[in-house]
């Protein structure tokens, strides 16, 4: 009785050491440091480096989630937009990449969590973008052929174009066979007395 | 009678001139003749055309929000009417270019309608584009601003290249006949018709050196203006295939428009073929042959679509991404399965078996395949265009679009436009080829097969 007593107590230190451990861990806060380019030009990639330390013992994290995301509206909706996300190396740090579209300039929040964690913080990091305006850009890895472009169309129209016009000269020689013939019995008439 | 046509033989001169004779008074009767009959239609077709420019004219002054459109669905039963009408365009194309090209004989009493109702459906199709806009006053923008990488401009110049060469398609090898039409209105005394007619048929005397000339002309005609239908509904088919919403975002598209709509114009080609029989009286000349051969061709298309429609939705169905699941329960299941269903069933299956089966394979049989045919046409082209746009791309709830009343009334106003249009027409210029018709008849005659059937057989068969 008196062992099986002791063996439930053992077990029960075990598993509150364990257990607070574990919540004591999860309380400890995180911090970031995010380094991304203050200007971009539209159409850029963007590349954010992020190290996630822990705020305390400023330990890095490895393994912890980082998202980059922005506010966005459409069709009268609100929302966030995800538009990155990474998971830090061994060293805690995470790169995180994406083409800048927008012309405008705008603040991108850097959220982050560690591993199993479901609650993250955020940090707001600027980005500038230059370039043009509000207007969407065209992706620079378009594939380019030689020799194909718009002047193909042009020149398809104008040829079928030609071929329109060179029908067209058969109603012109029927007219003209008519005022041929037309001049013909003319003169023919005349001769006759 | 033509003795000689009747018995097989090589049918004589006389023969040839009284069939001649028989066929151009034929031509003649809808322009000289008009019943009571043809008014009351007239009245009718014009009254549902003023109630669509009333709604037209509502839609202007209140803009879009009188429709059923919103910015989640964008494209409505405009665009679907639209993509319709280029779609049965393509009557005049197959039948008057391809077979023409192919010598294919038994077409040519049905070319001159196959080309009226290419030109009427474009102009019919290209003006559901204006009324479409919000703000028709800024047409012009699209040459003016257009972008050579659009496929919005790809289509503009496509149609209005069609539409160009279709017209011209449709002036030139009904020079001879115009031309027999001044000679009947001068002989008749009708001064300011013969004067309409004389402009029309530019001296045509029929020598030999006119001849030459417009048979080069029709030739080549025949031949560019088979590639130009295909890009036109290619295009079309663009302008929903580069794009990527889901539905849409295919690459046989062009197949599926380009197929649908030679199979849509195939059957209004009947529908109106037996209409016009029907009503001018041209049984000697639209014989049952004509029905067969183009049910036949219907038939193959039923099969073609079939295809096209289980390599696409076979293709993505496998893969069934999360948006293509969502499109694929409101066509198969949902809120388009009628009309998918209809289609499939109604306009693929059950024509396919009317034309395959003797005993149905009937001119009756056939009309009522090809209206089957054009009724489920135009329900896919509504399915295609509206289903994709009920896809939602962001998380919001799917809109269901129904058209108004406005849009309704300028549908009507459409196909009354298009009927409108048919019915100036043949009072107008000669409805078949008449020319056309006496010189094949004469080939066959030196080529010692039998011509055409006599009329009574043609009767008896029919």
């Amino acid at each position: 009785m008196k062992g099986a007593l002791r063996w439930l107590i053992l077990v029960t230190v075990v598993v509150s050491s364990l257990a607070s451990a574990s919540s004591a861990a999860r309380a400890d806060h995180l911090d970031a440091e995010v380094s991304a380019p203050q200007t971009v030009a539209a159409g850029e990639v963007v590349q954010m480096r992020v190290v996630v330390r822990l705020a305390d013992s400023g330990a890095r994290v490895p393994g912890a989630v980082v998202v980059a995301s922005r506010d966005a509206s459409m069709l009268g909706i609100d929302g966030t937009v995800e538009i990155a996300r990474s998971i830090t190396d061994r060293n805690g740090i995470a790169i995180l990449r994406w083409r800048e579209h927008s012309g405008r300039s705008d603040t991108v929040i850097v959220a982050y969590a560690a591993a199993g964690e479901v609650e993250f913080e955020s940090v707001p990091e600027s980005v500038v973008t230059e370039g043009l305006g509000s207007q969407i850009v065209r992706s620079n890895n378009g594939v380019r052929i030689p020799g194909l472009g718009a002047w193909v169309l042009i020149a398809l129209l104008v040829g079928v174009w030609a071929i329109i016009q060179f029908a067209m000269i058969g109603p012109i020689q029927v007219s003209r066979e008519a005022e041929a013939s037309r001049t013909i019995d003319h003169a023919g008439q005349e001769q006759v007395p | 009678m033509a003795v000689g046509a009747a018995s097989g033989r090589v049918p004589d001169v006389e023969s040839l001139r009284e069939y001649e004779r028989r066929l151009e008074e034929t031509t003649l009767r809808p322009v000289l003749v008009t019943s009571s009959w043809y008014w009351v239609l007239v009245g009718v077709l014009l009254a549902v055309i003023g109630v669509g420019v009333y709604a037209w004219t509502t839609q202007l002054d209140n803009g879009l929000v009188v429709t059923g459109m919103r910015d989640r669905v964008a494209w409505g039963l405009y665009i679907s009417v639209f993509v319709f009408f280029v779609g049965i365009s393509h009557a005049g194309t197959l039948i008057s270019a391809i077979l023409r090209v192919t010598k294919a004989q038994w077409r040519t009493p049905i070319t001159r309608i196959a080309e009226f109702i290419t030109v009427v459906a474009l102009v019919c199709g290209a003006s559901l584009i204006v009324v479409d806009m919000g703000r028709p006053d800024r047409l012009l923008n699209v040459i003016i601003h257009g972008r050579w990488q659009s496929p919005i401009l790809w289509d503009v110049l496509a149609i209005t290249t069609y539409l160009t060469a279709s017209v011209i398609y449709l002036g030139i090898p009904m020079v001879p006949d115009v031309a027999y039409f001044r000679d009947r209105m001068a002989s008749m005394g009708h001064r300011t018709r013969a004067a309409f007619y004389r402009f029309f048929a530019i001296g045509w005397e029929g020598l030999p050196g006119q001849v030459k000339a417009l048979s080069r002309a029709v030739g080549v005609l025949a031949i560019i203006i088979i590639p130009i239908a295909v890009s036109v509904h290619t295009v079309v088919s663009w302008i929903f295939g580069m794009t990527l919403r889901v539905g849409w975002n295919s690459t046989i598209f062009g197949l599926l428009f380009v197929a649908g709509a030679i199979f849509s114009g195939i059957a209004t080609l009947v529908i109106v073929m037996a209409l016009l029989r029907r009503i001018y009286h041209l049984e000697e000349y639209i014989t049952k042959v004509q029905f067969v051969n183009l049910g036949y061709l219907l038939a193959a298309f039923t099969l073609i679509m079939m295809y096209i429609n289980l390599s696409e939705y076979l293709t993505t169905g496998f893969k069934l991404e999360e948006g293509e699941e969502f499109l694929f329960r409101q066509l198969f299941l949902g809120q388009f399965a009628g009309l998918y269903w209809f289609y499939f069933i109604g306009g693929l299956a059950i024509p396919g078996l009317i034309i395959l089966f003797k005993r149905t394979r009937t001119i009756a049989g056939i009309v009522t395949a090809a209206v089957l045919v054009d009724v489920a046409m135009f329900a896919e082209r509504y399915f295609i265009v509206i289903s994709a746009q009920r896809v939602p791309l962001l998380p919001y709830e799917p809109f269901d679009y129904m058209p108004t009343w406005v849009e309704w009334s300028i549908f009507a106003a459409a196909i009354a436009f298009f009927i409108l249009l048919i019915a100036v027409f043949v009072k107008i210029f000669p409805i078949m080829a008449v020319w056309e018709m006496v010189e094949e008849r004469k080939l066959l005659g030196r080529d010692g097969e039998s011509a055409a059937p006599a009329p009574d057989a043609v009767r008896g068969r029919s």
